[in-house]
């Protein structure tokens, strides 16, 4: 009977349907490779997260009907996440720091950014997406300044290069913290020392090592640094501008927060799409870049945005740093320095 | 029908030897998994293997530097010294332990472990505040008339903190050694005329030997392979090699010197971990 089927008009028939049922199962496939159950976004940890879950996850949750998941954590480590598993990434968003993402970009871990998926991206300057060549997108920015206890220090320098050569002539004592140049945005900070200087790599180190005697600690992570200055082990701390402002806002008066002229170095975050992450991943980029989501993530961890159409509330205008006032690093030139520096940094820094 | 007969006599021991090698079929598969398999990759990283032809360039980066070398020197005297002074101040520990029973038994127990309940970035804080120099200990000092001492971010500091997290494990270890000890061994000794130093010389000392090397090979390995405490209450001049490779991980991405530093660190442990071993010998036990 079989035969018969096959040899007649049913074997066309048997065909059509075949054909149909495996067009219907790839159009399915296709559709749930596209709109998956969730994403998973990355954040830093404390108010950096609540500002996610409150400011982009409901957007792109509203717009997709996707889940979000927010992963926790820092930048070398969901690099090295990805890394591993480049085919099948347990992160779709990325928001990593600066040489996490050139180097996720060198890679071929991340797609490149376009209007085309990511509209909003037409309102972010140049300066925030070019230097990764459109793989990564500043989404927010922390500006390096001076924390002081205005108790113990009355009158700091008004100018970096006279803050550093003060400190190195001990005028504050040993009560001094500075990054570490093996803190994530160290090597960096290393590099805007030295812009100080003329660009000269050794006369930042040579000032760096100067003002040792007095550093009670290069530090290696925020919250350490903030313990130091909290228990008033010093009194003069350099420090990201969000969380110093957050700190003196909690009743902590006697603490004052200032940017050195000419100006300083942006730490920033980039928000990027990993290359085996679904299509549907853009429109949380698109989120994050947006005119509301930035507006409301400057609002909640006080650091600087990108989107240029956001005018600062007054609440908050005193306290966010102006892009104009940050400098990005070229980190196409520098970025192949930095494990020398870390090495330099280990042998010299003892 | 003679034949399969004597085969069948034959095999039966075999057969009994194998059958407990059987049970040990899913640990062998999950060592081979999740620790060979790692290892392997470890070790292919290391000498660059996804580019060709393999490279023992960092290898020679780190043994042709003399920073490197005095890193692992480092590392290896950190080890030893905290070590060291676990076994000083946890036998007597241990001691107390084997000896008492009832609630008080149970009190020191949960005493000595009570480190390992905190998390250890909570704990590293918690040193801060006791050690900083406008912390806990040095306002004490200053309230005796004292002068302050600084020990924040310097060896000593370091050692404290680990030393503080890592005698549960000597303590435990030798105690467990010390509690099937025969007392009647040591009364006898005490009858025959020893004194109490010549009882443990000779007798306590060699019979809890097992414990002291087992506690001194988990707080050796422990020690030289903890790097959270090192980093938040260290600096840079009290580098080791687990710090080292978290730096190559996170800040300069160099994955394949990360590997070869922590292949490096491992042949050194199983080193030094054989050494310790030989230590069970009955001969350097007289």
């Amino acid at each position: 009977m079989w035969r018969d089927v096959i040899r007649g008009r049913g074997a066309i028939l048997v065909a059509i349907g075949l054909g149909t049922a495996v067009a219907i199962g790839a159009a399915g496939f296709a559709v749930a490779q596209s709109k998956p159950d969730k994403i998973v976004v990355t954040a830093y940890g404390g108010v950096w997260a609540e500002s996610v879950k409150k400011n982009f996850v409901p957007c792109f949750e509203k717009k997709t009907g996707v889940k979000v998941e927010v992963l926790t954590g820092e930048s070398a480590d969901w690099l090295n996440k990805v890394r591993a598993n480049p085919q099948h990434s347990p992160i779709d968003v990325l928001t990593l720091a600066e040489a996490d993402s050139l180097r996720a970009a060198r890679d071929g871990l991340l797609d490149k950014i376009t209007t085309a998926e990511v509209p909003n991206l037409k309102d972010i300057p140049d300066r925030f997406h070019k230097p990764w060549n459109d793989y990564a997108v500043v989404q927010n920015y922390g500006a390096m300044g001076i924390m002081y206890n205005k108790d113990a220090i009355k009158d700091p320098p008004k100018d970096w290069k006279d803050l550093i050569d003060a400190i190195a002539a001990g005028k504050y004592g040993k009560h001094v913290a500075w990054p570490a140049g093996t803190y994530t945005w160290g090597p960096e900070f290393i590099w805007w020392v030295a812009q100080q200087y003329g660009g000269d790599i050794d006369t930042a180190f040579a000032k760096l090592k100067a003002m040792q005697p007095y550093i009670v600690k290069f530090w290696t992570t925020p919250v350490e640094a903030l313990n130091l200055f909290g228990t008033h082990e010093v009194d003069l701390l350099a420090y990201w501008d969000g969380r110093a402002y957050s700190f003196i806002d909690k009743g902590n008066s006697w603490a004052a927060f200032y940017i050195p002229e000419p100006g300083t170095i942006a730490g920033s975050v980039l928000v990027s799409k990993v290359k085996s992450a679904p299509p549907i991943a853009w429109e949380y980029v698109n989120c994050v870049l947006s005119h509301d989501g930035q507006l409301g993530h400057a609002e909640t961890i006080l650091y600087g945005i990108t989107n240029k159409t956001v005018t600062y509330p007054d609440a908050i205008k005193s306290k966010v740093t102006a892009a104009d006032r940050v400098v990005v690093p070229p980190y196409d030139k520098i970025f192949d320095k930095i494990p020398g520096w870390i090495e330099r940094w280990n042998k010299e820094m003892q | 029908m003679a034949a399969p007969t004597s085969v069948a006599i034959s095999s039966a021991p075999a057969e009994a030897t194998c059958r407990p090698l059987l049970w040990l079929c899913p640990l062998i598969l999950f060592l081979v998994i999740f620790f060979a398999g790692p290892l392997l990759l470890n070790l292919m990283e290391s000498l660059r293997l996804d580019k060709g032809a393999p490279t023992f360039a960092e290898y020679t980066h780190i043994f042709g530097d003399p920073y490197y070398l005095r890193v692992i020197a480092q590392t290896l005297i950190f080890g030893i010294v905290v070590t060291a002074i676990c076994i000083v101040l946890g036998y007597p520990l241990a001691i107390a332990v084997a000896r008492l029973d009832g609630t008080g038994k149970a009190l020191l127990i949960f005493a000595v472990v009570v480190p390992l309940l905190i998390n250890v970035v909570v704990r590293s804080f918690g040193w801060m505040v006791i050690l900083s120099r406008a912390g806990a200990f040095n306002w004490l000092m200053r309230a005796l008339g004292l002068p302050t001492v600084d020990v924040m971010y310097t060896w000593t500091g370091v050692t404290i903190a680990l030393v503080h997290v890592l005698l549960p494990f000597m303590v435990l270890a030798i105690a467990s050694t010390l509690e099937t000890l025969d007392p009647r061994l040591e009364e006898a000794a005490r009858v025959l005329g020893a004194s109490r130093a010549r009882v443990f010389r000779h007798v306590t000392l060699p019979l809890s030997f097992e414990g002291l090397i087992t506690g001194s090979i988990l707080c050796f390995t422990l020690t030289i392979g903890s790097f959270v405490t090192v980093m938040l209450l260290g600096k840079t001049s009290t580098m080791i090699m687990p710090l080292l490779i978290y730096q190559q991980l996170t800040v300069s991405s160099n994955w394949p010197f990360a590997a070869a530093m922590g292949m490096t660190l491992l042949v050194i442990v199983t080193a030094v971990l054989w050494l310790q071993l030989q230590l069970r010998r009955p001969r350097w036990r007289r």
